[in-house]
């Protein structure tokens, strides 16, 4: 159901990534060993305790940290560094406080040479639309509510057009209502267009309304301990929550994800 | 309820009329000071302080030169201060050698009152205008390079990567995130900038200048002349408001975006 794709090689494949910091009191293994393939259009959560590795492994396929062993392919090509065909959406929003929401969203536009001004604003304009914010184009991030600004980096991350969306826990910062909320206008916008996503979650009904998979690691050092297909057909609404499979799943994810976070606490 | 009217009133109260409050209120402070007979030896009543102005200006003539004087050596002084500060502290944040190398040199010499290296200065390159630009520089220098070096080194990574995966590379991400970044603390080190090149001016001028603000108020110390004094220091103190005044107007330029603590 998930992987209805013709295309055979995954869109990104993390063959045996390991990663390894030198903190000031000895070694820390956060990555151990991490196989995963990554298919065109799939919807990907990863959950698991705090500490057992998430945003390591997203900064490894951004781009942004090196693996210590193992390698990352992302449509054939090993990762070196970052690059515009993966976008990324941070928890702490990220958003540049000197520019306007409108040319926070240009900025990754502005780098391109091949586009006129025109062209650009226009690009900007439509992802602004997308989440809602044209009252609010030349308002600085300072005015912005945190929901506003985690839309804002949402229309950012779009506007370059990457064919991989990477999300760290995007909307960890947010109250509950405002969580649903734009739990639902980012399954609108990838069930129109079926980007590739990558997103971090700790909340597991999150990870179960949005993914098409689940994918759940295991206390330090982080290991993928299992991957859960989720067998609700799209299109999701917030009353997906509500379905006997949804509950069966959740206390699934959920128990798994307990039994890691005890394991924390020995 | 008593309280949160009292918080209006205050509030209601215009700037310019708490200025003029201010003034009002260190008239009258000064007044009482020039009357107090303990004190009334170093603060002459304001009428006389303002009233040699007619001795400085006219009668000798030397008034203006030294405001011109020293607003040509804290002006220069700064500008190369800044000049060099700026690019160093640039440096320092980016290339860690250049640190470890550099801002020991910068604490070291921070600490030094400058009129313990004005001699030295003068030994090097005479008297005249260049040992004042000098060692306006030095004061300048080592406070702007440390406040910007500060500043950069405390830009927000997240802010970092995010460029980065956006595909800025580094002449980018230098030009339009980290300089922004750091405008604020630009500002403030313009600011410290200021009022160090303002308070150097006394070490400054003490390398044989014939006319400055700094090297005035040592003369007229010297010769007892505490009107004229006087009227020197309140110049002094009157260029360090105008110039912050006009920062004021620039800073609200250029880092409106900023995320304030109203006051
Ligand atoms: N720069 C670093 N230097 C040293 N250790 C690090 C560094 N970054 C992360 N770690 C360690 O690596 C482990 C994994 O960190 P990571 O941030 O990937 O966890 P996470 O799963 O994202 O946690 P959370 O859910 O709390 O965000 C942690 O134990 C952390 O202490
Ligand atoms: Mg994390």
């Amino acid at each position: 159901m998930a992987g209805e794709t013709g295309n055979l090689t995954p869109k990104v494949q993390i063959k045996g990534v390991e990663k390894v910091y030198e903190g000031r009191n000895g070694k820390v293994v956060a990555l151990n060993g991490i196989n995963l393939d990554i298919h065109d259009n799939e919807f990907i959560c990863v959950v698991g305790p705090s500490g057992c590795g998430k945003s390591t492994l997203l900064n490894i396929i951004a781009g942004l940290h090196e693996a210590t062993a193992g390698e990352v392919l992302v449509d054939g090509v090993k990762v070196e560094g970052t690059g515009v065909d993966r976008g990324v959406v941070f928890q702490q929003y990220a958003l540049f406080p000197w520019l306007t929401v409108e040319k926070n969203v240009m900025f990754g536009l502005n780098l391109r040479k091949d586009l006129t001004k025109l062209q650009r604003e226009e690009i900007a304009m439509k992802y602004i639309k997308m989440v809602g914010l044209e009252k609010f184009v030349h308002a600085y991030p300072k005015e912005l509510s945190g929901g506003m600004k985690q839309r804002v980096a949402i229309a950012r991350a779009y506007a370059v057009n990457p064919s991989l969306l990477l999300m760290d826990e995007p909307f960890g910062a947010l109250d509950a209502q405002t969580r649903t909320q734009l739990q639902s206008e980012l399954l609108k916008t990838w069930e129109e267009e079926r980007k590739t996503c990558f997103f971090i979650t700790h909340d597991v009904e999150e990870a179960i309304v949005l993914a098409s998979k689940v994918v759940i690691m295991s206390a330090r050092p982080g290991r993928i301990k299992e991957i859960v297909d989720i067998d609700i057909p799209y299109p999701r609404t917030q009353e997906t929550k509500m379905l006997p499979r949804f509950t069966e799943l959740k206390n699934y994810i959920w128990n798994m994800v307990y039994r890691e976070y005890l394991e924390v606490q020995k | 309820m008593n309280k949160k009217k009292k918080v209006d009133v205050v509030s209601k109260i215009p700037n310019w009329a708490w200025l003029l409050l201010s003034l009002l209120t260190a008239i009258l402070v000064w007044s009482w000071l020039s009357s107090n007979p303990v004190t009334s030896r170093a603060f002459p009543p304001l009428t006389k302080v303002f009233g040699s102005y007619v001795k400085m200006a006219n009668d000798r003539g030397v008034f203006w030169g030294d405001i011109a004087s020293s607003l040509t050596s804290a002006g220069i002084g700064f500008a190369l201060g800044f000049l060099f500060g700026v690019p160093v502290a640039f440096l320092m944040a980016w290339y860690r050698p250049v640190r470890n190398i550099i801002e020991p040199w910068i604490q070291f010499v921070r600490n030094i009152p400058p009129l313990a290296y004005v001699p030295l200065v003068v030994i090097a390159v005479g008297v005249g205008r260049a040992p004042q630009i000098i060692v306006i520089c030095i004061a300048t220098f080592l406070t702007i390079s440390i406040t910007v070096f500060q500043g950069v080194i405390n830009v927000d990574e997240t802010l970092i990567k995010a460029a980065r995966v956006l595909g800025a590379n580094d002449a980018v991400l230098f030009t339009r995130v980290i300089f922004p970044a750091t405008t604020p603390f630009i500002i403030t080190s313009i600011r410290l900038g200021i009022s160090v090149a303002l308070t150097t001016l006394i070490a400054a001028e003490s390398t044989g200048a014939n006319a400055g603000l700094g090297m005035r108020i040592r003369a007229l110390s010297s010769s007892f002349e505490t009107e004229p004094m006087m009227l020197y220091i309140i110049v002094v103190g009157v260029i360090g408001m105008l110039a912050e005044k006009i920062l004021k107007f620039f800073e609200r330029r250029l880092t409106a975006w900023q995320e304030k603590r109203e006051i």
